[in-house]
């Protein structure tokens, strides 16, 4: 169990800020939203992790925030993609893909039995 | 639902979180503040949880303060990792070579002694090689008056002809018989010349390690 923990924040570290860009990338995102989604797909275990992590993104020029109204009256903060973010993001999902694959390729070939 | 954020457990919150986010440039902690206190706001005016869940999905402050230094590497490391630099080898000054090369030649006149000082100077210097120090102590044993005397009057030879014509004897070349005066005085330049070479190469290699 610990074992798992462990993997499982290493592998985290490695790919949150992207899954969070890709998150944005969809439409602009409340940060509440953006802690939620994450949660549920098991990729941020403390929801308030999230915010150091926007505010390095947003200092990086790779997400811009802008002010609405909300429905409860009190300006929201929206969360948007620039388009650094956007190069930003298809770079990661490029090596992600050839890095899982191999990975996948990897991990199938000694599982499997053939090397 | 507004008030709720109000409560003493979201505000005993925030206040721990506050005083762990202390150390960070204000800038950042207030940003980090503002969307933690928004999302608190947030999630109570939807209503789904509870405040006490609320507060235990962010995570203790601690955790925040661990997220926020796992993604924030320090700043030492975000510098460009510098070329090792090569440890600085002791190399001597240019002040050292020109000394040397002046009391190579000439010291001898200063006490004598001045000839030893510019020895001892070829050898504990660091910018000539050692065929090149050698070079520099045989050309000539006592810099100049060590050349003239190998020239003129060398002690091992009888400065008088067995003819008993001094005139010749001195004038011509014991070492060398028939060198003649023009040859010893490019023998008396050696020491010059040995000295200029090893001023231009000692100058040459100021800046790295022979």
């Amino acid at each position: 169990m610990v074992l798992n923990d462990t993997v499982s924040t290493n592998l985290r570290k490695g790919v949150l800020e992207y899954c969070v860009l890709a998150l944005i990338g969809r439409g602009e995102m409340y940060g509440l939203d953006i802690a939620n989604g994450l949660q549920r797909r098991g990729l941020l275990t403390s929801e308030g992790t999230l915010y150091p992590l926007l505010a390095r993104l947003r200092r990086n020029g790779l997400v811009e925030t802008s002010w609405r109204e909300s429905a409860q009256g009190a300006p929201r903060r929206y969360y948007t993609l620039t388009a650094t973010g956007q190069e930003s993001l298809t770079a990661f999902a490029s090596i992600w893909e050839t890095f899982s694959t191999a990975v996948s390729d990897t991990l199938d070939s000694s599982t499997g039995g053939t090397p | 639902m507004k008030h709720a954020t109000d409560s003493p457990e979201v505000g005993n919150y925030l206040a721990a979180l506050e005083a762990r986010l202390a150390h960070l440039p204000a800038d950042q902690s207030e940003e980090i503040l503002f969307g933690v206190r928004e999302h608190i706001a947030e999630a109570m005016a939807r209503g789904s949880q509870s405040t006490a869940e609320v507060i235990a999905s962010l995570g203790s402050p601690d955790d925040v303060l661990t997220g926020y230094l796992a993604d924030t590497p320090p700043p030492v490391l975000q510098q460009p990792i510098a070329p090792p630099t090569a440890p600085q080898n002791y190399q001597s000054s240019t002040l050292w070579v020109v000394a040397t090369v002046i009391l190579l030649p000439f010291g001898v006149f200063l006490a004598g002694i001045g000839y030893l000082f510019g020895l001892a100077g070829l050898w504990m210097g660091t910018r000539w090689k050692l065929w090149e120090k050698i070079m520099g102590t045989l050309l000539f044993p006592g810099g100049m008056l060590g050349a003239f005397h190998a020239t003129f009057m060398p002690f091992w030879v009888a400065p008088v002809s067995v003819r008993g014509d001094t005139a010749e004897a001195t004038i011509s070349n014991p070492v060398l018989p028939g060198m003649g005066l023009i040859a010893g005085v490019a023998m008396m330049c050696l020491p010059i010349i040995v000295a200029v070479y090893l001023l231009v190469v000692g100058l040459r290699r100021g800046g790295k390690q022979p």
